[in-house]
């Protein structure tokens, strides 16, 4: 255990760039309860004087249509995690742990897989989902998402199962469970922090996804936050207050993912999750 | 797992005869491993490769919305490709697409390498503040893309904060003057990278053993010495793999131009993406977003390459 460390000058330092950074996400929050003079005013006001929250019922709460992208939103960003979980979780674990042939095949795949942009499957994934009638479908969303979330999945949690001692599963089995029963019930709760990343990040790419959204989707019934956000306030906004809020509300969901699953984050990040 | 079982009932049944039963239970345990993994396999053949191959086929064909989904086919053969080659708004969106990646991932290199060696040291709240760096990755491209819209508005922060200093007498409308746009999304972008840089060094950085820092301090080594000595050699697996997923994650970076600039003004920050989606879903010439698609494709492939041998490289080393 190391002792903790004193308050020091790099504190104030390593506080002040910090508030630097985060500074545009202070300014959305802020803007969204002030008056509509005092957004511009100039200089400009750090901190607002006559908060309201004028904005946020009449842009906000008033419309319906808010709430319908917010409940598609979930909907495909839950779907993009249970599905990636529940196909990269058995997959993952036959490729750490089990005897047969093409796993490096697969893994040099799945690495591969994950610089490809999302805007390269958008057009044959339109052609593909037309024929078969999952475009304006929150299902196909969920799809298409979970195509890039997948082999992601897979190199994250491939580490994961092979630190987990292969004999537990094989004493199972010796005492009578099915291979799944084994890994159902023995491997899968001891690679829960490996599940959780997955989990998490798979959550934050099926929330933010817009290239899929915009191709795959064209109903008003259909679409999403972030597609919402383009349509609402068109591409010449000048009702800056209104887009901030509804910018507020669309980074409230990831925003608490990650605060309450910060440690999944870095530890996904620090294998290669890039977005997009 | 397999071979225990059958030696219990080689032992069982004695000798080499194995009664049919137990040849089947042996043909299944063999065949678990592909059932496991079938369904990713077929998932990521309908959805990822099949898809794949299409663009490649599409891209020599002459796809226009009518026949898109059905209908004849026309092969024009490398038609679409030339017909790119020869447009000059194609030869600003790589000039554009090269300019934005590289310079946003150099700058947030020794941005985010500046800000590592910083966290990593030893001091209340380091800690907390790498991980407040990381709100930035959490939320979706698209809000802060919106937000950095609105900071660089004419009426933006930027424009007053540069008023009230008298650095400027006119205000800039930063994302839709050409002089300005590229520059502008390029920051933004500098913005997004830096906190997946950052978090990827940190890790570097702390799998260093402190002894050696120790060890070098004594023997009157200064920081920069140190720096250059031990942590840059033994960092520089690291820096490797973090500049190229830096460099793709700015590359195939649609989301931000998109909603920022749409490309504008004059298509001063057209990028190779962004002019797919446009020849494709704006224009319906599927064909010829086909063939920019491939070209992004090859370009994201050469760099994924580039990503497997430093893992490699990383492995041997470590």
């Amino acid at each position: 255990m190391r002792a903790r460390a004193p308050v020091s000058f790099s504190t104030a330092i390593g506080f002040l760039i910090v508030a630097v950074y985060l500074f545009p996400i202070y300014w959305m929050v802020t803007g969204s309860i002030k008056k509509q003079d005092d957004l511009f005013a100039s200089p400009p006001q750090l901190a607002p004087i006559h908060p309201q929250l004028h904005t946020w019922s009449q842009e906000i709460l008033h419309k319906p249509e808010v709430v319908d992208y917010i409940r598609n939103t979930f909907v495909v960003a839950t779907g993009t995690m249970v599905l990636a979980l529940l196909l990269a979780a058995p997959a993952a674990y036959a490729l750490a742990n089990l005897p047969m042939r093409g796993k490096s095949v697969i893994m040099l795949f799945c690495l591969s897989s994950l610089m490809l942009p999302a805007i390269m499957l958008a057009t044959p994934l339109f052609v593909v989902f037309t024929r078969i009638h999952l475009t304006n479908s929150l299902f196909g969303l969920i799809l298409a998402d979970t195509t890039l979330a997948l082999p992601y999945a897979i190199v994250l949690l491939r580490p994961t199962f092979a630190s987990i001692p292969k004999d537990l599963a094989d004493a199972a089995q010796i005492d009578g469970s099915s291979s799944l029963g084994a890994f159902v019930r023995i491997v899968l709760p001891l690679a829960r922090p490996g599940l959780a990343t997955v989990g998490v990040l798979s959550f934050l790419w099926g929330w933010g996804d817009l290239v899929f959204a915009l191709t795959l989707t064209s109903d008003e019934s259909k679409r999403v936050v972030t597609t919402g956000l383009a349509n609402f306030f068109g591409a010449f906004a000048t009702d800056w207050a209104g887009a901030m809020a509804f910018c507020s509300l669309a980074m409230l969901p990831p925003l608490v993912v990650f605060i309450l699953a910060q440690r999944q984050v870095i530890a996904g990040l620090t294998t290669g999750g890039t977005k997009g | 797992m397999a071979s225990g079982l059958a030696v219990r009932e080689r032992t069982r049944w004695g000798g080499e005869r194995r009664p049919i039963a137990v040849r089947l239970r042996r043909a299944r345990n063999a065949a678990v491993p592909y059932l496991f993994v079938a369904p990713v396999v077929l998932f990521l053949g309908a959805l990822l490769i099949y898809p794949v191959v299409l663009n490649i086929l599409m891209s020599f064909q002459d796809r226009e919305l009518g026949n898109l989904i059905s209908g004849p086919v026309k092969w024009v053969g490398t038609q679409n490709y030339s017909a790119i080659f020869h447009d000059p708004v194609f030869k600003s969106a790589v000039i554009h697409s090269v300019l934005y990646t590289a310079v946003s991932v150099a700058i947030q290199l020794v941005i985010a390498m500046v800000l590592a060696l910083f966290y990593s040291r030893h001091f209340r709240g380091a800690r907390l503040f790498r991980s407040l760096f990381l709100v930035s990755y959490a939320i979706p491209i698209v809000v802060s893309a919106q937000v950095f819209k609105w900071l660089l508005d004419g009426r933006g922060m930027v424009n007053s904060v540069l008023h009230t200093l008298h650095l400027q007498s006119q205000p800039h409308y930063w994302l839709s003057d050409t002089k300005y746009a590229l520059g502008a999304v390029i920051l933004v972008q500098l913005w997004l990278g830096i906190p997946f840089t950052m978090v990827n060094l940190l890790a570097g950085l702390s799998s260093i053993p402190s002894e050696l820092h120790e060890a070098a301090a004594i023997d009157g080594a200064n920081a920069w010495r140190r720096f250059w000595d031990i942590t840059w050699p033994l960092l520089r697996p690291t820096v490797a793999a973090a500049t190229i997923l830096s460099l793709i994650f700015a590359f195939k970076n649609f989301d931000l131009i998109w909603i920022a600039t749409k490309g504008g003004p004059a298509n001063a920050t057209t990028t190779l993406p962004t002019l797919a989606y446009q020849t494709a879903f704006e224009q319906f010439l599927f064909g010829r977003g086909a063939a920019i698609l491939n070209l992004i494709f090859a370009a994201c492939f050469v760099l994924a390459l580039g990503y497997i041998w430093s893992l490699r490289r990383e492995e041997r080393i470590a």
